[in-house]
């Protein structure tokens, strides 16, 4: 029998609202959602925005993975989420953020291993992405 | 090719940089002047990697940055400078460096800081530097974004 997934917490850093408009706009899709945690990069220095992740991360309950949502890879948060030092804190990051990906996480969260959850998160949010 | 670029910004080679100013400007060289970074090979390279597509980013140390070699380079080049503080353009400028304006885009809250403006924070060590930049003949101007509003900085150095 495996073990109980342990659920893994959000964290959205992301220029300015999206973020938070991120998490209003997949409520809206899928209801409520628990254990998620925003930061806006907004008035941040490189060093404070990766100190105030590390704060956010070390206020996740010990053994809770942490899933590490940035929008820009080339940008202030997925640089300071590369900067930051999680100890022995489990933190998976994700860059590229979108909805499809995050109505992914919020459906598969409970259910999958992270192992299983971040490819899936990878091959949603690609999929979202369509040309007509 | 004169310097398109040289500006303050605590968040060095971020968004703002890559796409707002990068877009129209299409710089080829990225410098990041600092000392700090260019002792730690490690951090740099996080700053590196955000380089947009067609730019090559390296950092040099103030020193290196103020040489003839810098300046014969930026002259062939499309250059952003870019300083994590008011003191590296500063030393610059003191070392001979042709600095003649410089962009204050971005200094951020920090403990004993005041605001400017929403994006620029400053202390006394921060206000010292700048004014002491301008004093050598340097135009400050606080701007984050090329569209946005540019502001004459020195009026406000002594505000607060």
């Amino acid at each position: 029998m495996s073990a109980p997934v342990s659920r893994p917490y959000a964290l959205l850093v992301t220029h300015a609202a999206l973020g938070s408009e991120l998490l209003r706009t997949a409520e809206a899709i899928l209801g409520p959602q628990t254990d998620v945690l925003i930061l806006s990069n907004d008035g941040h220095s490189s060093d404070a925005l990766s100190q105030a992740i590390e704060e956010r991360v070390r206020s996740v309950p010990p053994g809770h993975a942490v899933v590490l949502f940035t929008d820009l890879a080339a940008g202030s948060c997925g640089i300071a989420s590369r900067r930051a030092s999680y100890g022995e804190r489990v933190v998976r990051k994700v860059t590229g953020v979108n909805l499809p990906m995050m109505l992914e996480f919020f459906h598969y969260r409970d259910a999958l291993p992270l192992d299983e959850l971040l490819p899936r998160l990878e091959t949603k949010g690609k999929a979202g992405i369509t040309l007509g | 090719m004169p310097l398109l670029l040289a500006r303050i910004d605590d968040r060095l080679i971020h968004g703002q940089v890559v796409y707002g100013w990068g877009r129209p400007l299409r710089p080829t060289w990225i410098v990041i002047v600092s000392d700090a970074l260019r002792s730690d090979p490690d951090r740099a390279a996080l700053y590196l990697f955000a380089a947009p597509e067609g730019a090559r980013a390296e950092v040099l140390a103030v020193g290196e940055a103020a040489g003839t070699e810098t300046r014969a380079r930026v002259e062939a080049e499309r250059t952003f400078l870019l300083f994590p503080g008011a003191l590296e353009p500063l030393r610059l400028k003191e070392a001979g460096f042709p600095l003649t304006e410089v962009n204050v885009g971005g200094l951020h809250h920090a403990e004993g800081k005041e605001a400017v403006l929403p994006y620029v924070y400053l202390d006394a060590s921060d206000r010292e530097s700048l004014v002491a930049l301008a004093k050598l003949g340097v135009r400050l101007t606080a701007q984050d974004l090329p569209g946005n509003a540019a502001h004459p900085l020195e009026p406000l150095l002594g505000a607060a």
